[in-house]
C-alpha cells in the first residue's frame, strides 16, 4: 500500500495546479467584465494583478510537480505525458495576462461593436479551460468520458473561431483608424488562442487515453 | 593449471549465460525505463542463485545423465586405462565449456540474445564428432524443446494477455494505482523469471561437472548459481537493449505479460528437468504480443538478427569445440593428464 500512497501528494499537487489555472481564467473574466462596465481604474489593475498572481502560483506548482514526479513511482511514459500536458496548459494563462497588460499599457478598451462577442469568447475560453481540467482527471482516472470532452472542446474551438472571424470583420467595418483596428484585432486574436490551446491539450489527452488502453 | 582450467571454463560459461540471459528477464522492463538497471541486475543475481540452488537439481541430473550416455563419460565405460579415461573426461569438460562460453560471449558482445543451451549442445556435438561418438538420437528431445519453448512463451503470452486485460478493462484503475502496480508486478515477475532462469539453466553450466564425476549435484548447483549471478552483475547490459527495445516496443502491461510468460515457460521446463533456452522463451513471448497487436509492430530486422544468432550459435560452438579438442590433444604432455 505504501507504493500507492506515494502518489496521493502528486494527485493533490495536480489538483492545486489545475485549480490555479482555472482561477486565473476566472479572474481574467472578472477583469474583462469589469472593464466593459466601468473604466480602466485601480480596481481593474487589482483584478489584473490577481490573474498574474494565479499564473505565477500555477508556475510554481508546475515546477514542484516536475521535481516531484521524477522521484516517484509513475511510469516514465506517464510522467512524460503528464508533464507534456501541464507544460501546454501553462500557456493558457499567458494570453490572459498579455491582454490585460495591453489594456493597461495601451490605455485602451474594447470597442462597443465587439463587446458582446468578446465577452462570449471569454466565457467559452473559461468553459474550455474547465472542461480541460475535467478531461485531464478523466484521462488519469477511468478514461471513460474522453470522447465527450473531445467533442465539447472541439465545438468550443469552432465557435471561438467563428466569433473571432466575426469580431475581426466588425473591427475592420468600424469607423476607426488603422492602428486602432490592428490593436483591437490583436486583442481578439490573443483571446482566440485560449480555445486553440485547449484543443491542443485535448488532442494530447486523447493520445494519452489511447496509450493507456492495454 | 588443468585444475583451474576445468573449473574456469564452467565459470566462464556461467558468466556468459548470466550476461546474455539476464536480459530476457528484466530486459523489457529496463529498456522501457520501468526498472533501474542496477536494481534489475542485483535482484536477478540474487534470484538466479536461489533458483539454481533450490530448484536446479532436476535439470542438472537430467543433463548429467544425458552426458553420461553421450560423450565424455562414455569413454569411462570403454576398455581404456583409468588415467587416460580421466584425462579424456577432463578434456571434454574443458573443450565443451570453453567453446560454449566463448560462443555466448561473442554473441553477447554482438548484442545478440542467443540460446546458451544451443551453444552447449553445439559444443557437445563438436567434441562428440571429434571422438566419433555423436548420439543423434539424444538430440531429438533437445530439438523438440527448441521448438516448444518459443511456442510455450507465445502461448502463455496470449493467455495471460487476455486474462489480465479482461480484469484491467473491468477495473480501469487510475494511473496513480496502475503505474505503481505495474512496476511492482514487473519487479515480482522479474524476480520469478530470474529464479526460473537459475533453476532451469544452471544445468547448462555445471551438469557437465556432475557428469564427469567432478562435483556433487548440490556443489554444481551452487557453483553454477554463483557463476550465472556474476555474469548477471557485471556484463548483462548490451543484450538488454536488443530484447527490450529493438524487436518490439512494449508498454508496461505487455512487458509484464512477456516477463511472466517467459518465467512460467522456463519454470515448467525446470520442474520437469529439461534445461531450455530462456531467450527462446522471451522471443516466443514477444512473438505472442506481435500476434495480438498485429505483425506490423515487430521489427523484422532485429528478429532476423536474433534468428541468425540462433542458427550460428550451435555451429560456432561446434566448430570451436572441435578446434579446442584438437588443441588439447596437441598438448597431451601437460601435467595432470
Amino acid at each position: 500500500m505504501i507504493i500507492f500512497s506515494k502518489n496521493k501528494e502528486l494527485v493533490c499537487m495536480i489538483g492545486k495546479y489545475l485549480a490555479e489555472v482555472q482561477e486565473s481564467l476566472n479572474a481574467f473574466r472578472d477583469a474583462i467584465r469589469y472593464l466593459m462596465e466601468n473604466h480602466l481604474d485601480e480596481h481593474f489593475r487589482i483584478i489584473a494583478k490577481k490573474v498574474h498572481q494565479h499564473e505565477s502560483h500555477a508556475d510554481d506548482i508546475r515546477r514542484e510537480i516536475e521535481k516531484f514526479m521524477f522521484g516517484k513511482s509513475l511510469l516514465p511514459e506517464t510522467r512524460e505525458d503528464i508533464l507534456n500536458v501541464i507544460e501546454i496548459l501553462d500557456k493558457i494563462s499567458n494570453p490572459c495576462e498579455d491582454i490585460l497588460s495591453d489594456f493597461i499599457l495601451q490605455k485602451t478598451v474594447i470597442i462597443p461593436e465587439i463587446r458582446t462577442d468578446f465577452l462570449e469568447l471569454v466565457d467559452i475560453s473559461c468553459e474550455s479551460s474547465k472542461l480541460i481540467a475535467e478531461a485531464f482527471w478523466d484521462c488519469l482516472g477511468k478514461c471513460r468520458k474522453m470522447d465527450e470532452y473531445n467533442v465539447k472542446i472541439d465545438d468550443n474551438e469552432s465557435l471561438g473561431d467563428s466569433l473571432e472571424g466575426k469580431m475581426i470583420g466588425a473591427i475592420f467595418d468600424a469607423e476607426l483608424d488603422k492602428v486602432e483596428k490592428i490593436i483591437q484585432r490583436d486583442f481578439v486574436k490573443k483571446l482566440g488562442t485560449i480555445c486553440n490551446i485547449c484543443e491542443h491539450v485535448m488532442d494530447k489527452l486523447v493520445i494519452c487515453g489511447i496509450k493507456r488502453q492495454v | 593449471m588443468i585444475f583451474i582450467l576445468k573449473y574456469l571454463g564452467g565459470f566462464f560459461l556461467g558468466g556468459a549465460l548470466g550476461a546474455n540471459d539476464c536480459s530476457n528477464v528484466f530486459g523489457t522492463a529496463v529498456s522501457s525505463r520501468m526498472i533501474k538497471y542496477s536494481t534489475a541486475v542485483i535482484l536477478s543475481a540474487i534470484f538466479v542463485f536461489l533458483g539454481a540452488v533450490i530448484d536446479g537439481k532436476a535439470g542438472i541430473e537430467t543433463l548429467s545423465k544425458g552426458l553420461r550416455n553421450k560423450s565424455s563419460v562414455q569413454v569411462q565405460q570403454s576398455n581404456i586405462d583409468p588415467v587416460r579415461r580421466s584425462s579424456v573426461a577432463v578434456k571434454t569438460v574443458v573443450a565443451t565449456s570453453f567453446a560454449a562460453a566463448i560462443t555466448v560471449t561473442i554473441m553477447t558482445l554482438l548484442k545478440m540474445p542467443i540460446s546458451t543451451s544451443q551453444a552447449v549442445v553445439g559444443a557437445i556435438v563438436g567434441v562428440g564428432l571429434m571422438q566419433k561418438n555423436v548420439n543423434l538420437g539424444g538430440l531429438e528431445k533437445i530439438v523438440i524443446c527448441w521448438i516448444t519453448t518459443p511456442l510455450g512463451g507465445a502461448f502463455f503470452t496470449i493467455v495471460f494477455y487476455y486474462f489480465f486485460k479482461y480484469f484491467l478493462d473491468k477495473w480501469k484503475p487510475s494511473v496513480f494505482i496502475y503505474d505503481p502496480l505495474m512496476s511492482l508486478l514487473l519487479t515480482v515477475c522479474g524476480c520469478y523469471g530470474a529464479y526460473a532462469l537459475g533453476a532451469n539453466n544452471v544445468a547448462n553450466v555445471s551438469a557437465v561437472f556432475v557428469g564427469a564425476g567432478m562435483m556433487t549435484t548440490m556443489q554444481a548447483a551452487c557453483f553454477g548459481g554463483i557463476a550465472i549471478a556474476t555474469g548477471v552483475l557485471f556484463f548483462a547490459k548490451p543484450v538488454m537493449t536488443t530484447v527490450g527495445k529493438s524487436i518490439i516496443k512494449l508498454n508496461a502491461f505487455t512487458a509484464f505479460v512477456c516477463v511472466l510468460s517467459h518465467a512460467v515457460t522456463i519454470h515448467i521446463y525446470a520442474e520437469i528437468g529439461v534445461p531450455v533456452s530462456s531467450t527462446q522463451a522471451i522471443i516466443g513471448a514477444l512473438f505472442g504480443i506481435g500476434f495480438i497487436k498485429g505483425a506490423h509492430v515487430i521489427n523484422y530486422g532485429s528478429l532476423l538478427k536474433v534468428f541468425s544468432g540462433w542458427l550460428f550459435t550451435p555451429v560456432i560452438a561446434c566448430a570451436l569445440a572441435m578446434f579446442l579438442w584438437i588443441i588439447e590433444n596437441l598438448s597431451v604432455n601437460l601435467n595432470g593428464y
